[in-house]
């Protein structure tokens, strides 16, 4: 509690500068963080819209193998991708720890399969580095930039491009967007 | 000189001169058939040339016949073809031409040299025509002889008379030479005219002719009988070489049948008879010089042989008895051997049984004493006997006492087992609880993100919400660890436990096998008191034979020295013994085998003679000695 306490009394200090941001900046620098493999993976929290336990995921036929299925969300029906087939890196099997995180965006709520999640984030822009211009391979395109977290790296992913991106790619993951708005 | 060489000598003389006898005959008969068969060749030779000369003869008389024959029917022929022409031209011409014909005839010439001529006369004998001897024309010839005194021109009349035509022969003189020569004519009628028509030619040309082809055919057979003759030389001459080689061959090989049939003779009678001779020789110098070790084997029927048998006969019956007189010497030697063993071995023994009687006395009396200290020592032992039953007694009690006690603990820790299952159930229980805490610190977890979420998408007014959403995120996380690390130990916990219940478990079999074994010990107790109750009873028994001992040990004292007095005469007895062998023994040495074997008998007798008196005072004397002691023999003398 005393620490808690402690962090409320810095907060207040930096009241005047909080207030001067926008609601925008706010958003901005702030990454959702989880766990793939070894791997720390970042994705900005403005597209998260919340964090839930792995479900019984619903397997919809003809589908890309990246895309799991189906899930209930409170009565909305929500495509799940698993991160690990989309990364192509081998298949595992879910347990307790594994979490899906919705996103929102273009108006549709797609749930994203990841090994953990971690924590929420500031990075700010000059501890963002642009990607490693050695490896175009496949994985490598959905990578929007490097954060630096102490002295942890975050890989950045573009949500966009992971979602939608069929440069390079085989499976057809916009298709099953406009199935499910439908 | 050795047999086999008189013998090869005796053959090879009478050999030798049958062969050279044999030789000179035959060589001499050989040169006889020789000469025969010259002579043979030369009378054949002369016959030869006879029969060819008289061949030569006969084909000259035989030539001159057909001469002679050939020459007659020339002038046969002649004188007919003259008749028919001198015919025909009568015929044609007449008469008038008479005078022509004879003209024609006068001058009508043959022969070799174209001189032979007819002549022609009347029945009358008057000569009508005659070419060279125009004196005759005209006179009547009939009695005109030769120089021989034969009338020819009235012959040849008779005979024309007679036959009409004939051959006539007589002696006439020849145109250019002188003298007369024999002539034979060929004389015809002519009828019409009553005329002889003749003819002839002088034989001497046919003998001339005969003679030139005698001379020809002579010269021929002269060379051919030269050829025999020369024939007949050469093959005399063969003949003596042949009979020369002849006679050199028949010697060579006479000469080499004498060498092989002196080698013959020599291998047999080697064979035969020398060679057995010297076996027997050597085999009898062998008998002389006393061995009998090799025998004679002559498988020959003749005297040799017989001897050899005889000799070998006499070689066995010689072995056998030698090797009996052997034995006998061999027995002799071995008996005194033994005689002499037995002495030497006699005469240690008997100091060897004064010395021992001697110490077995004295062990007497100290066996003696050592009983009676273990008389003492057997008493003390009683007294342990016993003291050794009471604490076998206790132990057994001790033993009972730890059964039970075992037994309690093997109860405890069935108990304690018990109580460790209960541990390890609650444990699980546990377990289950830290599951649902670590479930809960998960959810807790995500709700804490999901408000960071949603803190941070409330932008400014959101960030102590921000800050609450943390620290509650972090309490989750510690509430997880803590709940693993409860796990954790947890599961230490359980592990421990299986393993104190598998200790448990050891432990109660460890104290069963501690209650079977105390229970086995305790028998063992109980036995080792029976025992010893059992000792104590013996060990009673012990002492009383002991003393029974006492008494006999005193008595054997007494008989060892007794034993000892007789012991030392045996010793004086067999000194004396061996003397008497000594002396054999140094006569033996100096002693051939044929002598040995006649003195073994002698010295036999004597031995036997000494021993039996020796034996007799001897054995007197020791069963007197021991006649006493008789009922205890054995306890005295086993130990030697």
């Amino acid at each position: 509690m005393k620490q808690i306490g402690f962090l409320f009394d810095e907060e207040f200090e930096n009241e005047n500068d909080i207030f001067d941001e926008t609601d925008e900046d706010t958003l901005k620098d702030r990454f959702l963080t989880f766990n793939i493999g070894n791997n720390d993976y970042g994705l900005e929290i403005c597209y998260i819209t919340e964090i839930i336990g792995i479900q019984p995921i619903t397997e919809i036929p003809g589908m890309p193998k990246f895309l799991k299925g189906v899930i209930n969300l409170r009565g909305t029906v929500v495509p799940v991708v698993d991160v690990r087939i989309r990364f192509e890196m081998p298949e595992r099997k879910y347990d307790e720890k594994t979490c899906v995180i919705i996103v929102h965006i273009n108006d549709t709520d797609i749930g994203l399969v990841v090994d953990d999640v971690s924590e929420v984030v500031d990075i700010p822009e000059h501890n963002i580095l642009p990607p490693p211009a050695v490896n175009k391979g496949r994985a490598s395109r959905f990578i929007n930039g490097m954060g630096k977290i102490d002295e942890k790296v975050s890989i950045l992913l573009d949500i966009n491009k992971l979602l939608y991106d069929r440069s390079n790619d085989n499976n057809n993951i916009e298709n099953t967007g406009v199935n499910n708005e439908n | 000189m050795k047999i086999s060489i008189k013998i090869i000598l005796l053959i090879t003389y009478s050999v030798f001169s049958a062969a050279l006898f044999m030789g000179i005959i035959s060589v001499y008969y050989f040169s006889k058939i020789g000469n025969q068969y010259i002579l043979n060749i030369e009378e054949l030779g002369a016959e030869n040339i006879k029969n060819i000369e008289q061949d030569g003869k006969k084909q000259e008389i035989e030539f001159r016949n057909e001469l002679i024959l050939k020459t007659k029917e020339s002038l046969k022929n002649n004188v007919l073809s003259s008749t028919s022409i001198v015919d025909n031209y009568l015929n044609s011409y007449s008469n008038s031409s008479k005078k022509d014909v004879l003209k024609l005839l006068k001058n009508a010439r043959y022969g070799d040299s174209y001189q032979d001529y007819y002549w022609i006369t009347d029945l009358d004998a008057k000569m009508i025509m005659h070419p060279y001897n125009n004196d005759l024309v005209g006179k009547n010839i009939s009695s005109y002889e030769d120089r021989n005194g034969k009338k020819v021109f009235k012959d040849s009349i008779d005979l024309v008379k007679e036959k009409g035509e004939g051959y006539i022969e007589y002696d006439w003189p020849k145109y250019g030479s002188t003298g007369q020569f024999r002539k034979l004519s060929y004389v015809k009628l002519l009828k019409k005219m009553n005329w002889v028509i003749g003819t002839g030619v002088y034989i001497n040309d046919i003998d001339n002719k005969v003679k030139e082809k005698s001379k020809k055919m002579s010269e021929k057979i002269q060379a051919e009988i030269l050829k025999i003759k020369n024939e007949i030389e050469w093959q005399k001459q063969q003949a003596k070489k042949n009979i020369h080689k002849f006679i050199i061959i028949i010697s060579l090989f006479s000469c080499l049948f004498l060498i092989i049939i002196c080698g013959l003779s020599f291998y047999i009678t080697r064979v035969t008879i020398s060679i057995p001779v010297e076996k027997t020789v050597n085999f009898a110098n062998r008998l002389n010089n006393n061995d009998f070790s090799k025998e004679l084997v002559l498988d020959q029927k003749d005297e040799i042989g017989i001897l050899a048998r005889t000799l070998e006969h006499m070689r066995k019956k010689w072995q056998t008895d030698v090797m009996k007189a052997e034995e006998h010497v061999k027995n002799m030697n071995d008996i005194l051997e033994q005689i002499e063993k037995i002495t030497n071995e006699i005469a240690p023994g008997s100091r060897q049984v004064s010395e021992s009687s001697k110490s077995l006395s004295e062990g007497a009396t100290s066996q003696a004493s050592s009983l009676e200290e273990i008389t003492s020592s057997m008493t003390q032992m009683e007294a342990q006997t016993k003291a050794n039953a009471q604490n076998a007694l206790k132990a057994n009690q001790l033993s009972t006492e730890a059964i039970s006690a075992a037994q309690q603990g093997n109860t405890h820790m069935q108990e304690m087992m018990n109580a460790m299952g209960d541990i390890n159930d609650a444990s699980k229980d546990i377990a289950k609880i830290i599951k649902t805490i670590d479930e809960i610190a998960f959810q807790t977890n995500l709700l804490a993100l999901n408000a960071a979420v949603e803190a941070a998408r409330a932008g400014r007014f959101g960030k102590g919400f921000a800050v609450v959403a943390e620290e509650v995120r972090n309490l989750a996380a510690r509430s997880a660890t803590a709940a693993k690390e409860t796990e954790e130990l947890i599961a230490g916990s359980v592990s421990k436990v299986d393993k104190g219940s598998e200790i448990a478990k050891r432990t109660a079999q460890a104290l069963k096998n501690i209650v079977s074994e105390t229970s086995k010990t305790s028998e063992l107790v109980e036995k080792i008191a029976c025992a010893s109750n059992d000792q104590a009873i013996g060990i009673a028994q012990v002492n009383e034979s002991l003393i029974q001992i006492d008494k006999v040990t005193q008595t054997t004292a007494a008989r060892a020295q007794e034993t000892s007095s007789i012991a030392n005469h045996l010793d004086n007895n067999t000194a004396n013994l061996r003397k008497i062998l000594m002396r054999y023994k140094g006569k033996e040495s100096n002693i051939s085998t044929n002598e040995q074997i006649l003195g073994i008998d002698t010295k036999i007798n004597l031995l036997e003679n000494e021993s039996s008196h020796y034996d007799n005072n001897n054995n007197k004397k020791l069963l007197s000695s021991y006649s006493s002691h008789d009922y205890d023999d054995d306890d005295d003398f086993g130990e030697f």
